[in-house]
Protein backbone atom coordinates (compact mmCIF):
# COMPACT_ATOMS: atom_id res chain seq x y z
CA UNK A 1 0.00 0.00 0.00
CA UNK A 2 1.44 3.37 -1.04
CA UNK A 3 1.61 6.36 1.25
CA UNK A 4 -1.23 8.01 -0.62
CA UNK A 5 -3.47 4.95 -0.30
CA UNK A 6 -2.72 4.84 3.41
CA UNK A 7 -3.78 8.46 3.77
CA UNK A 8 -6.97 7.84 1.84
CA UNK A 9 -7.75 4.88 4.07
CA UNK A 10 -7.20 7.08 7.11
CA UNK A 11 -9.68 9.61 5.73
CA UNK A 12 -12.23 6.88 5.14
CA UNK A 13 -11.74 5.49 8.65
CA UNK A 14 -12.18 8.96 10.09
CA UNK A 15 -15.36 9.47 8.08
CA UNK A 16 -16.71 6.09 9.28
CA UNK A 17 -16.47 7.32 12.86
CA UNK A 18 -18.43 10.47 12.11
CA UNK A 19 -22.10 10.57 11.29
CA UNK A 20 -24.32 13.34 10.03
CA UNK A 21 -27.05 14.20 12.49
CA UNK A 22 -30.41 15.87 12.04
CA UNK A 23 -30.41 19.56 12.87
CA UNK A 24 -33.95 19.41 14.34
CA UNK A 25 -34.65 15.81 15.41
CA UNK A 26 -37.83 16.64 17.39
CA UNK A 27 -39.35 18.51 14.48
CA UNK A 28 -38.58 15.54 12.26
CA UNK A 29 -40.33 13.15 14.67
CA UNK A 30 -43.39 15.43 14.92
CA UNK A 31 -43.56 15.77 11.16
CA UNK A 32 -43.38 12.00 10.64
CA UNK A 33 -46.01 11.41 13.33
CA UNK A 34 -48.35 13.96 11.73
CA UNK A 35 -47.93 12.21 8.39
CA UNK A 36 -48.65 8.74 9.73
CA UNK A 37 -51.67 10.01 11.66
CA UNK A 38 -53.00 11.49 8.42
CA UNK A 39 -52.30 8.16 6.73
CA UNK A 40 -54.01 6.23 9.54
CA UNK A 41 -57.25 8.19 9.51
CA UNK A 42 -58.71 6.84 6.26
CA UNK A 43 -57.59 3.36 7.30
CA UNK A 44 -59.46 3.72 10.60
CA UNK A 45 -62.72 4.21 8.65
CA UNK A 46 -61.88 2.00 5.76
CA UNK A 47 -61.67 -1.28 7.70
CA UNK A 48 -65.12 -1.13 9.42
CA UNK A 49 -66.77 0.22 6.26
CA UNK A 50 -65.20 -2.56 4.21
CA UNK A 51 -66.31 -5.22 6.71
CA UNK A 52 -69.88 -3.83 6.81
CA UNK A 53 -70.00 -3.80 3.01
CA UNK A 54 -68.88 -7.42 2.81
CA UNK A 55 -71.45 -8.46 5.46
CA UNK A 56 -74.24 -6.56 3.66
CA UNK A 57 -73.28 -8.13 0.33
CA UNK A 58 -73.34 -11.65 1.83
CA UNK A 59 -76.72 -10.97 3.49
CA UNK A 60 -78.22 -9.66 0.25
CA UNK A 61 -76.91 -12.65 -1.65
CA UNK A 62 -78.37 -14.97 0.95
CA UNK A 63 -81.79 -13.26 0.82
CA UNK A 64 -81.80 -13.26 -2.95
CA UNK A 65 -80.88 -16.95 -3.18
CA UNK A 66 -83.40 -17.93 -0.53
CA UNK A 67 -86.19 -16.01 -2.23
CA UNK A 68 -85.35 -17.49 -5.59
CA UNK A 69 -85.54 -20.99 -4.15
CA UNK A 70 -88.86 -20.24 -2.41
CA UNK A 71 -90.43 -18.61 -5.46
CA UNK A 72 -89.31 -21.46 -7.72
CA UNK A 73 -90.68 -23.98 -5.31
CA UNK A 74 -94.00 -22.12 -5.00
CA UNK A 75 -94.24 -21.67 -8.76
CA UNK A 76 -93.46 -25.35 -9.32
CA UNK A 77 -96.08 -26.30 -6.74
CA UNK A 78 -98.70 -24.07 -8.37
CA UNK A 79 -97.89 -25.51 -11.81
CA UNK A 80 -98.25 -29.04 -10.53
CA UNK A 81 -101.61 -28.22 -8.94
CA UNK A 82 -102.83 -26.55 -12.12
CA UNK A 83 -101.61 -29.49 -14.20
CA UNK A 84 -103.19 -32.01 -11.87
CA UNK A 85 -106.47 -30.08 -11.79
CA UNK A 86 -106.51 -29.91 -15.55
CA UNK A 87 -105.64 -33.56 -15.99
CA UNK A 88 -108.13 -34.71 -13.42
CA UNK A 89 -110.90 -32.59 -14.81
CA UNK A 90 -110.22 -34.04 -18.27
CA UNK A 91 -110.01 -37.66 -17.26
CA UNK A 92 -112.73 -37.70 -14.63
CA UNK A 93 -115.41 -35.02 -14.70
CA UNK A 94 -116.03 -33.52 -11.30
CA UNK A 95 -119.31 -34.59 -9.88
CA UNK A 96 -120.95 -33.94 -6.54
CA UNK A 97 -120.32 -36.84 -4.31
CA UNK A 98 -117.21 -37.99 -6.04
CA UNK A 99 -115.16 -38.66 -2.95
CA UNK A 100 -111.89 -39.34 -4.66
CA UNK A 101 -111.87 -36.08 -6.63
CA UNK A 102 -113.00 -34.15 -3.59
CA UNK A 103 -110.19 -35.68 -1.57
CA UNK A 104 -107.57 -34.79 -4.17
CA UNK A 105 -108.92 -31.28 -4.63
CA UNK A 106 -108.92 -30.65 -0.92
CA UNK A 107 -105.39 -31.95 -0.59
CA UNK A 108 -104.16 -29.84 -3.48
CA UNK A 109 -106.03 -26.82 -2.20
CA UNK A 110 -104.48 -27.30 1.22
CA UNK A 111 -101.01 -27.67 -0.23
CA UNK A 112 -101.28 -24.63 -2.48
CA UNK A 113 -102.73 -22.57 0.39
CA UNK A 114 -99.81 -23.62 2.52
CA UNK A 115 -97.36 -22.60 -0.22
CA UNK A 116 -99.12 -19.27 -0.67
CA UNK A 117 -99.06 -18.64 3.07
CA UNK A 118 -95.35 -19.52 3.26
CA UNK A 119 -94.56 -17.20 0.40
CA UNK A 120 -96.50 -14.35 2.04
CA UNK A 121 -94.65 -14.88 5.31
CA UNK A 122 -91.29 -14.72 3.60
CA UNK A 123 -92.27 -11.66 1.63
CA UNK A 124 -93.50 -9.84 4.71
CA UNK A 125 -90.39 -10.89 6.59
CA UNK A 126 -87.94 -9.40 4.10
CA UNK B 1 -31.38 -0.53 21.04
CA UNK B 2 -31.59 -3.89 22.76
CA UNK B 3 -33.04 -6.58 20.47
CA UNK B 4 -35.78 -7.65 22.89
CA UNK B 5 -36.93 -4.08 23.40
CA UNK B 6 -36.83 -3.45 19.65
CA UNK B 7 -38.97 -6.56 19.03
CA UNK B 8 -41.49 -5.42 21.61
CA UNK B 9 -41.67 -1.94 20.01
CA UNK B 10 -42.10 -3.45 16.54
CA UNK B 11 -44.93 -5.67 17.84
CA UNK B 12 -46.67 -2.63 19.30
CA UNK B 13 -46.23 -0.78 16.00
CA UNK B 14 -47.82 -3.72 14.20
CA UNK B 15 -50.84 -3.26 16.50
CA UNK B 16 -51.04 0.38 15.41
CA UNK B 17 -49.40 1.93 18.48
CA UNK B 18 -48.19 5.33 17.27
CA UNK B 19 -46.35 6.07 20.52
CA UNK B 20 -44.22 2.96 19.99
CA UNK B 21 -43.55 4.14 16.47
CA UNK B 22 -42.45 7.51 17.83
CA UNK B 23 -39.78 5.66 19.85
CA UNK B 24 -38.68 3.79 16.74
CA UNK B 25 -38.37 7.00 14.74
CA UNK B 26 -36.51 8.72 17.55
CA UNK B 27 -34.03 5.84 17.74
CA UNK B 28 -33.36 5.35 14.03
CA UNK B 29 -34.00 8.69 12.32
CA UNK B 30 -30.35 9.77 12.48
CA UNK B 31 -29.26 6.47 10.96
CA UNK B 32 -31.66 6.95 8.04
CA UNK B 33 -30.66 10.59 7.70
CA UNK B 34 -26.96 9.67 7.60
CA UNK B 35 -27.46 7.40 4.60
CA UNK B 36 -29.90 9.76 2.86
CA UNK B 37 -27.57 12.74 3.21
CA UNK B 38 -24.62 10.82 1.80
CA UNK B 39 -26.65 9.54 -1.14
CA UNK B 40 -28.56 12.71 -1.98
CA UNK B 41 -25.95 15.31 -0.98
CA UNK B 42 -28.64 17.73 0.16
CA UNK B 43 -29.82 18.27 3.71
CA UNK B 44 -33.40 19.20 2.82
CA UNK B 45 -33.75 16.32 0.35
CA UNK B 46 -32.33 13.94 2.93
CA UNK B 47 -34.87 15.14 5.53
CA UNK B 48 -37.73 14.64 3.06
CA UNK B 49 -36.41 11.19 2.14
CA UNK B 50 -36.22 10.17 5.81
CA UNK B 51 -39.81 11.29 6.37
CA UNK B 52 -40.99 9.35 3.34
CA UNK B 53 -38.99 6.31 4.41
CA UNK B 54 -40.49 6.28 7.90
CA UNK B 55 -44.01 6.65 6.50
CA UNK B 56 -43.19 3.59 4.35
CA UNK B 57 -41.91 1.77 7.44
CA UNK B 58 -45.19 2.49 9.24
CA UNK B 59 -47.27 1.33 6.28
CA UNK B 60 -45.26 -1.86 5.81
CA UNK B 61 -44.30 -2.73 9.38
CA UNK B 62 -46.55 -5.81 9.24
CA UNK B 63 -44.40 -7.20 6.44
CA UNK B 64 -41.29 -7.09 8.57
CA UNK B 65 -40.33 -10.12 10.60
CA UNK B 66 -37.11 -10.98 12.38
CA UNK B 67 -36.60 -13.89 9.98
CA UNK B 68 -36.08 -11.37 7.16
CA UNK B 69 -32.97 -10.04 8.88
CA UNK B 70 -32.00 -7.14 11.05
CA UNK B 71 -34.45 -4.27 11.40
CA UNK B 72 -31.68 -1.80 10.55
CA UNK B 73 -31.00 -3.60 7.25
CA UNK B 74 -34.72 -3.45 6.43
CA UNK B 75 -34.81 0.25 7.30
CA UNK B 76 -31.68 0.93 5.25
CA UNK B 77 -33.31 -0.85 2.32
CA UNK B 78 -36.34 1.42 2.53
CA UNK B 79 -34.23 4.58 2.85
CA UNK B 80 -32.04 3.38 -0.04
CA UNK B 81 -35.08 2.84 -2.29
CA UNK B 82 -36.57 6.23 -1.47
CA UNK B 83 -33.21 7.87 -2.21
CA UNK B 84 -32.84 5.91 -5.43
CA UNK B 85 -36.24 7.18 -6.61
CA UNK B 86 -35.19 10.72 -5.81
CA UNK B 87 -31.83 10.29 -7.54
CA UNK B 88 -33.62 9.25 -10.74
CA UNK B 89 -35.30 12.65 -10.86
CA UNK B 90 -32.35 14.66 -9.65
CA UNK B 91 -28.67 14.43 -10.41
CA UNK B 92 -26.13 15.37 -7.80
CA UNK B 93 -24.64 18.68 -8.78
CA UNK B 94 -20.91 18.83 -9.43
CA UNK B 95 -18.81 20.08 -6.52
CA UNK B 96 -18.29 23.81 -6.44
CA UNK B 97 -14.89 25.38 -5.69
CA UNK B 98 -16.12 26.04 -2.15
CA UNK B 99 -16.89 22.32 -1.73
CA UNK B 100 -13.35 21.52 -2.82
CA UNK B 101 -11.99 24.03 -0.32
CA UNK B 102 -14.05 22.45 2.49
CA UNK B 103 -12.86 19.01 1.42
CA UNK B 104 -9.19 19.97 1.27
CA UNK B 105 -9.40 21.73 4.64
CA UNK B 106 -10.85 18.55 6.14
CA UNK B 107 -8.39 16.10 4.56
CA UNK B 108 -5.37 18.20 5.38
CA UNK B 109 -6.09 17.95 9.09
CA UNK B 110 -8.85 15.50 9.98
CA UNK B 111 -9.73 15.77 13.64
CA UNK B 112 -11.15 12.50 15.01
CA UNK B 113 -12.68 14.33 17.96
CA UNK B 114 -14.56 16.89 15.94
CA UNK B 115 -17.90 16.04 14.35
CA UNK B 116 -18.57 17.37 10.88
CA UNK B 117 -21.45 19.70 10.16
CA UNK B 118 -24.02 18.52 7.64
CA UNK B 119 -22.89 21.12 5.13
CA UNK B 120 -19.31 19.82 5.47
CA UNK B 121 -20.58 16.28 4.89
CA UNK B 122 -22.34 17.38 1.73
CA UNK B 123 -19.20 19.09 0.41
CA UNK B 124 -16.95 16.12 1.23
CA UNK B 125 -19.27 13.51 -0.28
CA UNK B 126 -19.83 15.66 -3.38
CA UNK B 127 -16.09 15.82 -4.00
CA UNK B 128 -15.56 12.11 -3.27
CA UNK B 129 -18.32 10.84 -5.54
CA UNK B 130 -18.10 13.42 -8.32
CA UNK B 131 -16.33 11.02 -10.68
CA UNK B 132 -18.38 7.92 -9.75
CA UNK B 133 -21.35 6.37 -11.50
CA UNK B 134 -24.55 6.17 -9.44
CA UNK B 135 -23.98 2.45 -8.76
CA UNK B 136 -20.40 3.04 -7.68
CA UNK B 137 -21.56 5.93 -5.50
CA UNK B 138 -24.12 3.71 -3.76
CA UNK B 139 -21.64 0.90 -3.17
CA UNK B 140 -18.96 3.32 -1.97
CA UNK B 141 -21.38 5.09 0.39
CA UNK B 142 -22.70 1.89 1.92
CA UNK B 143 -19.36 0.11 2.13
CA UNK B 144 -16.91 2.87 3.00
CA UNK B 145 -18.91 5.72 4.50
CA UNK B 146 -21.52 3.58 6.29
CA UNK B 147 -19.03 0.78 7.00
CA UNK B 148 -21.35 -2.06 5.98
CA UNK B 149 -20.45 -5.66 5.23
CA UNK B 150 -20.79 -6.90 1.63
CA UNK B 151 -23.54 -9.31 2.71
CA UNK B 152 -25.64 -6.44 4.09
CA UNK B 153 -25.06 -4.36 0.94
CA UNK B 154 -26.23 -7.32 -1.11
CA UNK B 155 -29.48 -7.42 0.87
CA UNK B 156 -30.03 -3.69 0.59
CA UNK B 157 -29.17 -3.15 -3.06
CA UNK B 158 -29.82 -6.57 -4.57
CA UNK B 159 -26.38 -6.46 -6.21
CA UNK B 160 -24.19 -9.55 -6.23
CA UNK B 161 -21.08 -9.72 -4.02
CA UNK B 162 -18.82 -9.76 -7.09
CA UNK B 163 -20.45 -6.64 -8.51
CA UNK B 164 -20.15 -4.89 -5.17
CA UNK B 165 -16.46 -5.74 -4.89
CA UNK B 166 -15.64 -4.67 -8.44
CA UNK B 167 -17.65 -1.43 -8.12
CA UNK B 168 -15.92 -0.68 -4.86
CA UNK B 169 -12.50 -1.29 -6.38
CA UNK B 170 -13.26 1.03 -9.33
CA UNK B 171 -14.72 3.64 -6.98
CA UNK B 172 -11.58 3.62 -4.83
CA UNK B 173 -9.34 4.00 -7.89
CA UNK B 174 -11.41 6.91 -9.18
CA UNK B 175 -11.37 8.62 -5.78
CA UNK B 176 -7.61 8.19 -5.59
CA UNK B 177 -7.24 9.86 -8.98
CA UNK B 178 -9.67 12.60 -7.95
CA UNK B 179 -7.63 13.35 -4.82
CA UNK B 180 -4.40 13.47 -6.82
CA UNK B 181 -6.06 15.84 -9.27
CA UNK B 182 -7.11 18.09 -6.38
CA UNK B 183 -3.53 18.24 -5.19
CA UNK B 184 -3.89 15.83 -2.29
CA UNK B 185 -0.81 13.80 -3.12
CA UNK B 186 1.45 13.73 -0.14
Amino acid sequence: MTNNEQLIDNIFKDLQNKHPRLSHPNEMIDSIMRKIEQESQPTRWFVPVRNCSIAAAILLLFIFTFQMITVNYATDGASIIAYQNETLSKTRPIKDGDLYINYIQKKLYGKSSYELLKKKIYESKY
Amino acid sequence: MEQRRLNSIILKCKDGDTEAFRLLVSEYQNMGFSLALKLLCSESDAEDAVQEAFVNVWQNINRYSESKGKFTTWLYKIVYRVCLDRLKHKKITSPLPIDQTVFLTYVSAPDPEQQLMNSQWVAIVKVLVSELSSKQQIVFTLSVLENMETEEIEKITGLSADNIKSDLYVARQKIKKQLTRLGYDK
